[in-house]
């Protein structure tokens, strides 16, 4: 069973502030942005339950399992708390800092036909 | 008409063996330590007008993190079509990314480049942190990257 779970990365990002460093899609000040229990609270109005909440430039991001069970990501305006964007994430397998120790490629498909590779080819791949 | 049809295929018949032979190139990656979470990786080629050409390896499973490998994101709009099934998970700090690619050889000693952009979460993003030109002579001669990338070689 989940229960709403915050990333310590959440807590570090806010002082810091270091999500808004490119300024490229919000520009707004942290000083405004809404405080995390209203992002959790809002998780809990609409039946989310929360797996992790952070900032990334500047947005609120929530990762959460749905009402429909289904694993959502949501970003959320800082000061508004109004979904900017809303998808599915039902491929659940590895968070921005992934699993290096599993470094296979993702799923089966070949390479792309761009020119560069031979075709038919798999790469092989490895971490070490 | 006769001549031309016989210098087409004269020249097809010499350039199509170049286009199709390969052989396998292993590129290292090796990643500074840096204290931080796994760095997301691309690896791309660009031609000698510095064009976007394709993209060799994606180090990081999610898409919507992609715009922080900013050259790249730049040059591809984006896609991730463009890295589908040449994708992973992200390297961890001080790791060595090894990929075994089979590659054309048309690639080498014509103006292509190697590029690495590299990213870390709460960290700076570093577009361009290593590249090294795809020629013959830079084989097993690494570089040094800028800030994530240690080292980045290719051997063949």
């Amino acid at each position: 069973m989940l229960k709403p779970i915050l990333a310590v990365t959440a807590l570090a990002a806010i002082p810091a502030g270091i999500a808004l460093a490119d300024g490229k899609d919000y520009r707004g000040s942290l000083k405004d942005a809404q405080p995390m229990s209203a992002v959790l609270q809002l998780a809990e109005e609409n039946g989310w339950m929360v797996r992790e909440l952070d900032m990334d430039d500047g947005f609120y991001e929530v990762e959460a399992r749905n009402a429909e069970g289904r694993m959502i990501e949501v970003k959320l305006h800082p000061e508004t708390l109004q979904i900017v964007e809303h998808e599915y994430d039902d491929d659940d397998d590895d968070d921005w800092h992934g699993n290096a120790n599993n470094p296979a490629r993702a799923g089966t498909a070949e390479p792309p036909q761009n020119g560069l590779f031979a075709p038919g080819a798999a790469p092989q791949v490895e971490v070490k | 008409m006769k001549s031309l049809i016989a210098a087409l295929t004269l020249t097809t018949a010499l350039t199509a063996p170049g286009l199709v032979s390969a052989e396998p190139v292993t590129f290292t990656t090796t990643l500074k330590d840096y204290g931080g979470r796994g760095a997301y990786v691309a690896l791309y080629v660009t031609d000698e007008t510095g064009a976007y050409a394709g993209s060799l390896w994606m180090a990081g499973g999610k898409s919507k993190y992609y715009k922080h490998l900013s050259d790249w994101y730049r040059m591809t709009g984006g896609d991730s079509g463009e890295v589908n099934g040449i994708s992973g998970a992200s390297v961890g700090s001080g790791r060595t990314l090894e990929i075994t690619l089979d590659l054309s050889d048309a690639l080498f000693d014509a103006g292509y480049t190697l590029h690495v952009d590299a990213s870390v979460e709460d960290f700076r993003d570093s577009p361009n942190d290593a590249s090294v030109p795809l020629t013959r002579d830079a084989a097993n001669t690494p570089v040094a990257g800028r800030m994530y990338v240690s080292s980045l070689s290719y051997s063949m």
